[in-house]
This record gives C-alpha cells, structure tokens and sequence, in this order.
C-alpha cells in the first residue's frame, strides 16, 4: 500500500521537475536534451520516463510540441500561463488577507526583514560550499548578523 | 460536585495561554495536528461549561423552570452557581454561537471558490501562471488542490530550488492543512482565548511543509535558499497601485519572534538542520493526555449534574 502511494507521488514529482526544467531552458527542448538538463540538476531519468513525462505534459496543455528532425521539440506554453492567470483572477482579486484555502510560499514580510535575508542568504551559500560547516557549532549564529556579499534576486 | 463545570473552562485557559510554549517543544511533523487537536479540546470544553453554566440559570428562574417543564430538585440554592455567572455565560454562548456561525459562512465561502478554481485549472498538481509578481501558493478545496506558481516566481529561482517550492506547497495539500487552518479559525471564533492558535498552526504548518520537502527533495539548503531569493524577490517587486501596506499589515501579527512562522525564521531553522527534538517530549504527551482526560471527564460529569432537570 505504501509503496502504490509513493509511486504515485513519483509521477507528480517527475512532471514538476521537468516542468521547471523546461520554464528554465531558454529554448524549446528535445526529450534527450530535457534528459541532460535533468541529469545535470541531479535526476538521473531514463529516456523513457523523460519522455513520457513530456507526452503527459503536453496532453494536459502545459507543454507546446513542435516537430524538429525525426522528433518533437518542447517548450512551456505560456498560453497555458495566461489562461492560468484568467482562471485565478476570481480567487486572487479578493486579496482579502489570510484565507484558509491558501498557503502561500511567503507570507509576512516586512521591509525590515531584507537585511536578515541576505545573511541568510550568505549562509546558505556558504553551506553549499562547504557542507560541513553545519556542524561547526554555535558560533556561526554570529555570523548571520551582517548582510553578506549576494545579490540573489535574478529577477 | 458544582465546581466540574469549571474545570474544562480552566483547562481551555491553560491550553490558550501554553500552546505557543508546547508548540517549540514539539517537533514539526507532530506540531500542526498537535496545536488544532489541543485548539479543539478548549474551544468545545469552553463553549460546553459556558452551556452547562447558561443552563443553570433556568433553574434559579422559577419561572422558566415551569415554562421548561424542569423537575427542579429541591436543592439549597447555593448549590447552583450564581445567577450573574449563568446570565453571563448565555450571553458568552450566544456570541460565540453568533460569531462561529460568521466564520463558517465565511470559510465555505472561500472553499467554494477554491473549489471552482481547482475545477477550472487542467488536471495536473502544478500550475504556472502569467504575472509579473513572484508568488506560489497551494489551493486547497474540497475535493482536491493546485499548486499554483508565477512565472515570476520561475524567473528568480533555479531548477533545484523550483522543485523545492513545488515541493513545499505540494506538502500542504498533502498535509491537508487548508481544513486544519479552517477548524482552528472556527475554534478561535467560539473562544477568543484561542485567537492566536490560527497564525500558530500556520506557523506550524509552514515548518511541516519546509521539512516534509527536505525529505523528499533531500536537499535542506536549496529550500532554504529559495525561500531567501523568493522573499528577496517578494520584497523588491513593484506594486503599483497597492503598496506593501499588505505585507506590512499580515507581518505585524506574525512577527512574535516566538513561533517560527516568519521566513527569516524558517530559513534559520532549516539552516540549523534536522530538527531536535524528533520526537514528543514524554512529560509534554503526558501533560496533554492528562489534560484532556480531565477535561472531558469533568464535562460529562458536569453535563449529568446540571441537565438531571432537563431529562
């Protein structure tokens, strides 16, 4: 039982992935080259799954299909997005502070709060630097204090 | 035996005024369904002693009594609580009636609308939306839910960090946590003691996603980063039209500094890696365990002795 639900959840996490993948290439991808981009983000897929996962995809309109060569070519629809956006005017044009439905990745922000996020922010790269440093010790919540040399926003 | 009737009202204070303690001492998988289980406990021990106590004033009117029908028995009357306490307790039970019934009509409002929103979306979990703010959110309605996210949103995050807010909102419908927000607003609406228990179940629940995501994505970092660029990007986003005075408003109630729930606060606690302790405190289970025996034990006690005259 538990390994039918965790399968399932596999199959949703697989078109998240590939989903983000395809929103961050800047052109349309074959499913070989979607395989590599995935891979080089650490999910070692197969070709099959790739590929599948694309078809999928592209069934529910969240992908567009071109033919290139003996293949297809993917790309994100940004037709899909728009449509999207027409769908959740409704709901988000209230904008009635909290609701229940809702979890929003961020909430609560104030303006004071964008130094803290860049030492955070520092701290965090520094974690991928050197992994081990987590086990430093306390000290390190010192160094949060000051803001660190990132400019994170790529917006 | 008069003095059962208060004990659930007593336990219902110490829940109220020991939650956002007990909540730093529970490990985050067990937070959210800790704080709405206990958030239950003293809203319903709350609005059933305050019952039972407008139910006594029935008996010291002779009137009502008749009118009612009641076999009042012959009791000195020192034995029923004073008649200010039971008029008090009726109007208590008459507003928080009043006020539950507003949140309700309010909750099923929104959820019918996230419903007719999860409707309209494609099937499919994820969602991308044109907008030029960065957001993702997950809905949650009846019979599913969406995660929803901006192409803004897409446009400041890599393709690790994308999968880790995925993932995170993903955690919410998997949580249930919309219906867990719901039962908590309505139980803050019956007890005003409670008011607070909404921001920290959302507090809790926030936490619960952030590590229910570092499971399944493995990587405790990446979200911690993407949650810095995501807020970073929140902040310097341009609102025309609609200044921050939104975020400044919702960050006013959730700044405590006490319950997690601000972003800085998350980022630091999936920094400071796997979260200690991973388990219920024993003497913490014990207390809640005790306390809720007591306080349902003493209501049904209490319920057999003040409405004996109703039967």
């Amino acid at each position: 039982m538990r390994r039918k639900g965790s399968a399932r959840r596999e199959a949703g996490e697989l078109e998240t992935v590939v989903l983000a993948v395809l929103w961050g290439a800047e052109q349309p991808l074959t499913p070989s080259q979607a395989q590599e981009a995935l891979a080089q983000d650490g999910h070692q897929l197969a070709y099959t799954s790739v590929a599948t996962t694309l078809a999928r995809l592209h069934a529910k309109g969240l992908l567009h299909r071109t033919p290139a060569g003996r293949g297809h070519v993917y790309a994100p629809s940004p037709d899909a997005a728009r449509q999207n956006a027409d769908r959740m005017r409704g709901l988000l044009g209230e904008g009635s502070g909290r609701a229940a439905v809702l979890s929003h990745f961020v909430a609560g922000l104030t303006a004071d709060d964008e130094a803290t996020l860049l030492a955070l922010l520092a701290a965090a790269e520094s974690d991928v630097a050197d992994p081990g440093s987590r086990q430093a010790g306390p000290g390190e919540a010192e160094d949060r204090g000051a803001p660190g040399p990132v400019g994170p926003a790529r917006a | 035996m008069r003095y059962m009737v208060w004990i659930p009202l007593v336990v219902s204070v110490a829940i109220a005024v020991a939650a956002p303690a007990a909540a730093l001492r529970t490990p985050p998988w067990a937070r959210p369904a800790a704080l709405t289980g206990g958030a239950v406990l003293a809203a319903t021990g709350w609005l059933w002693s305050l019952a039972l106590l407008a139910a006594s004033l029935a008996q010291r009117l002779p009137g009502l009594a008749r009118g009612l029908d009641l076999r009042v028995p012959p009791r000195p009357a020192v034995d029923l609580p004073p008649s200010t306490v039971g008029a008090v307790a009726a109007g208590a039970v008459v507003v928080a009636v009043l006020t539950l019934v507003a949140v309700v009509a309010r909750l099923a409002r929104d959820l019918l609308r996230a419903e007719r929103m999860v409707r309209r979306l494609p099937d499919g979990r994820v969602h991308v939306v044109a907008h030029r703010l960065p957001n993702a959110y997950a809905v949650g309605g009846v019979t599913d839910g969406r995660v929803v996210v901006t192409t803004a949103m897409l446009a400041c995050l890599d393709t690790d960090e994308r999968a880790a807010v995925l993932a995170h909102e993903q955690a919410h419908l998997a949580g249930r946590h919309h219906w867990l927000r719901m039962v908590v607003d309505c139980c803050a609406a019956v007890d005003p003691l409670l008011r607070h228990l909404p921001r920290l179940v959302d507090a809790a629940c926030e936490r619960w996603a952030d590590e229910r995501a570092v499971r399944t994505t493995g990587q405790r970092v990446v979200l911690a980063r993407a949650l810095g660029k995501a807020a970073l990007a929140t902040l310097r986003a341009p609102r025309p039209g609609r200044p921050a005075a939104e975020t400044v408003a919702r960050a006013s109630r959730t700044v405590t500094g006490l319950d997690h729930g601000s972003v800085a606060e998350r980022i630091a606690a999936l920094l400071d890696g796997p979260p200690r302790p991973d388990r219920i405190p024993v003497p913490l289970a014990v207390l809640s365990l005790t306390l809720a025996v007591v306080s349902i034990g003493s209501a049904v006690h209490a319920s057999a002795d003040c409405l004996a005259p109703f039967r």
